[in-house]
């Protein structure tokens, strides 16, 4: 059996724990799905029924053929896009290609019988901030008062309740080109919440923070790690001065602990990366949590291991698949 | 050791290659076709074409030798690349030196060549393949081009300009591929003696022309004289050179007059007639409309775009007068969605392929809506410290795409100073113009703030 993590060949991440999966014993495989359909090839073949030969699923790569009934475990790891070939001049057709492409992917990922960190359906919708606050609610955690709305009317009346101080605006997400770090309102601004309409924002009060909290979850393991933000250039959002900023790794109190894996049980996540703030009177308000968020930049400067967590529960997993093909087959 | 067979007189294996390839590659033929449909398309369009900026083609030299001396210098080779670079961007010196009545048809082909830094496979490379061969000399039947036949395989050529230098018998200084052809055999073959102006370079052929000549083949150029032997029918497709009877060799007198084509005559001063070195120094504006052309059909892939020389934000200020507009560039990414990824601030990395700069769709009028989240601007520059880095690079991506503007800015103010505008098109100008402002705006805020 094998570890298939999907994600380009020089992810740091990737690359760490397929390294540990290599000292505990296991096989790896790093399979770049921007590599489909120009440097790799996708076959699944389906016999016409079950018990006359069933089906198999392979990908031809440039090193070699992967039979992906060999694979046990699953890292959903930076899945990226399939890239059509530049010959394909019409913008159309590019689309077109790259569709049936992620198309001919996702059906082979739902059908594959392995053990998935994160499930790409369950990771899917994890992703949706808007979903993530309502089951952090459910699950009783402390969320900040929150306004989702493409609707200036109703931006104003929660900006004028809160006071535009008190208020921050996030965006769902970012592209290549266009990105905006999580920012304080400014009376400025307000003149532009018009433009609310042309795409839904979320609008939150602000949290006071003693510092950020970055909880790292693999499986049943959490690693919580204080990055003290308000010693940077920038207080609001952590991740600005991310590389200056001191973090160490802390307990989280029982109860913070349980909701937290209440969150990820309810959103389906093996694996999650989430971000909460401790405020001055001592409570811990969760933000939102990234399905496919990174962790190198905690775990060397907390010590925790965290790549070693990620390597050993999907080479445990990988094994466990194997011994239950083996009974099966005998 | 001293190269007793030094050709004399230019020969070039061009057309013979062409026509090889005419006779046994039959997807040869119709990419020809395609190829001159899509050039008589750009000039009877007016020469538009996509690529307006510079074009930076990466490019692997393949030195293929038996003796010491054939292993040319790494020298040699940048001087000839030195040579390309002033050549194809008109800055060589000698451009003065052309008649003053055909001073107007000389074009910038606004075209430059680096050795490649990155070999096929993403790996660090000097730009340079260094390969032994058994092989006495290579003649125009591609063995150079692959190890099974002594000589050295070629790296891809939708992103290289495969160079080879080795020693060519019976007088050939050099040949070329035209556009359309295999992959495998893409490309252009110089003789060592004919390359770049130091080492083994030996005269007349010892200014590095040769290879301008044949890259000049290499983006679907013809000769001048229309390969008819010497008669007055043959064309190069290129309006602006002049019509004129065979090959001209050496250097020699203006005017020289064939085919009624005086008073002037022929233009044997072009890269792409058969003088010596130091008699060929320019290329036609039709020329250049022709190798862009086929940059755009033939080799779309190629290169990248780099800015224009001014890059003068203080000086030469634009008027903007649709400040208000906020501009729509559909720049990147079209039709095909990312995945949200990461969760550490992504840097905005802006390629330099502004297509929307060339063709600016009209009407953009009432089109200035942008989502809330995006126009409110940063407010902290704070990972330009955590990432300097990626900070550094995007302040040289912003000064590239802003040098791209300016470059194009400057072509409508002059269209428009000539009343060529359509309002549409002064829209677009407008649009354009305020895009422009936002960048500067940008650059000197990240500048000021990092």
């Amino acid at each position: 059996m094998t570890v298939l993590i999907l994600a380009p060949e020089t992810d740091e991440h990737a690359l760490a724990v397929a390294g540990r999966l290599r000292d505990l014993g296991g096989e790896v495989t790093i399979v770049d799905l921007a590599d489909f359909p120009q440097r790799a090839s996708l076959s699944a073949s389906y016999a016409c029924c079950a018990d006359c030969g069933g089906r198999g699923f392979a990908l031809e790569l440039e090193r070699g053929r992967l039979d992906l009934g060999e694979v046990g475990a699953v890292w959903w790891r930076r899945p990226q896009w399939p890239e059509p070939s530049p010959q394909i001049a019409d913008d159309g057709h590019r689309l077109f290609a790259a569709n049936e492409a992620q198309e001919a992917l996702s059906g082979m990922w739902h059908s594959l019988d392995a053990f998935w960190i994160n499930d790409p359906a369950r990771d899917q919708v994890a992703h949706r901030k808007a979903f993530q606050l309502s089951v952090a609610q459910d699950v009783g955690l402390r969320i900040p008062h929150t306004l989702i709305t493409n609707d200036p009317v109703r931006a104003r009346a929660f900006v004028d309740q809160r006071g535009y101080r008190a208020v921050i605006y996030k965006s769902f997400s970012a592209t290549e080109r266009d990105w905006r770090e999580t920012r304080l309102l400014r009376p400025e601004e307000l003149e532009l919440l018009d433009n609310v309409k042309y795409a839904p924002v979320i609008f939150q009060e602000y949290v006071e923070a003693v510092y950020d909290l970055r909880v790292t979850v693999v499986g049943e393991e959490l690693y919580a790690v204080a990055i003290h933000s308000q010693e940077t250039d920038y207080k609001v959002d952590f991740r600005m001065d991310v590389a200056r900023a001191r973090m160490e790794a802390v307990e989280l109190p029982a109860e913070v602990q349980r909701g937290l894996s209440a969150l990820m049980a309810r959103l389906g996540l093996v694996y999650g990366a989430i971000d909460m703030r401790l405020t001055p009177d001592g409570r811990h308000v969760f933000l939102e949590v990234n399905p496919a968020g990174q962790w190198l930049f905690v775990e060397e400067p907390s010590g925790q291991p965290i790549a070693d967590a990620m390597a050993r529960l999907l080479h445990a997993r990988d094994r466990a698949r194997r011994d239950v093909r083996a009974v099966a087959v005998r | 050791m001293a190269d007793d067979d030094l050709p004399r007189t230019r020969s070039c294996g061009t057309m013979p290659v062409h026509e090889r390839l005419l006779r046994t590659d039959s997807s040869y033929l119709h990419a020809r076709a395609r190829s001159e449909t899509n050039a008589w398309e750009v000039e009877a369009a007016g020469g538009a074409v996509a690529r307006r900026g510079i074009t930076v083609i990466p490019t692997v030299v393949h030195v293929v030798y038996r003796t010491a001396a054939q292993n040319i210098s790494d020298a040699q080779i940048q001087s000839q690349i030195d040579v390309l670079n002033r050549d194809f961007r008109m800055t060589n010196a000698d451009v003065r030196s052309l008649p003053a009545v055909f001073a107007p048809l000389a074009a910038d082909a606004r075209i430059e060549f680096e050795l490649a830094r990155r070999d096929p496979s993403g790996r660090a490379t000097s730009g340079i393949t260094r390969t032994r061969t058994s092989a006495a000399s290579f003649s125009d039947d591609d063995r150079v081009k692959s190890s099974r036949t002594a000589g050295v395989n070629a790296w891809p050529s939708d992103r290289y300009l495969n160079l080879w230098v080795c020693q060519l018998g019976g007088g050939l200084l050099g040949y070329a591929q035209f556009p359309g052809g295999a992959a495998a055999t893409d490309g252009v073959v110089i003789r060592q003696s004919a390359f770049g102006t130091t080492g083994t370079a030996a005269a007349p052929f010892n200014l590095g022309r040769t290879a301008t000549h044949e890259i000049g083949h290499w983006l679907n150029l013809r000769h001048v004289w229309g390969d008819d032997g010497t008669g007055c029918s043959g064309d190069d497709f290129v309006a602006d050179t002049p019509n004129c009877a065979g090959s001209n060799g050496g250097i020699p007198a203006f005017p020289h007059v064939t085919c009624r084509n005086g008073p002037n005559g022929d233009l044997f001063m072009n890269y792409m007639d058969y003088t010596d070195d130091a008699g060929m120094f320019m290329f036609t504006a039709g020329q250049v409309a022709r190798m862009q052309a086929s940059l755009d059909a033939d080799r779309p892939t190629i290169g990248y775009q780099k800015a224009g020389p001014k890059f003068k934000i203080a000086d030469d200020p634009i008027t903007l007068k649709f400040r208000d507009d906020i501009p729509k560039l559909q720049i990147l990414d079209q039709g095909i969605p990312k995945l949200p990824a990461a969760d550490i601030p992504r840097i905005p990395i802006r390629r330099p392929i502004p297509e929307i700069l060339i063709n600016p769709v009209g009407p953009v009028a009432g089109r200035a809506a942008t989502p809330f989240v995006l126009s409110t601007p940063h407010h902290s520059q704070a990972w330009s410290r955590s990432f300097p880095g990626a900070f550094q690079q995007q302040l040289a991506q912003l000064a590239e795409q802003i040098g791209q503007y300016e470059q194009v800015l400057g072509q409508y103010q002059q269209a428009h100073a000539a009343g060529q505008l359509a309002p549409a098109d002064v829209e677009a100008f407008g649009q354009l113009s305020a895009a422009y402002g936002q960048l500067v705006e940008e650059y000197q805020r990240l500048a000021a703030g990092g």
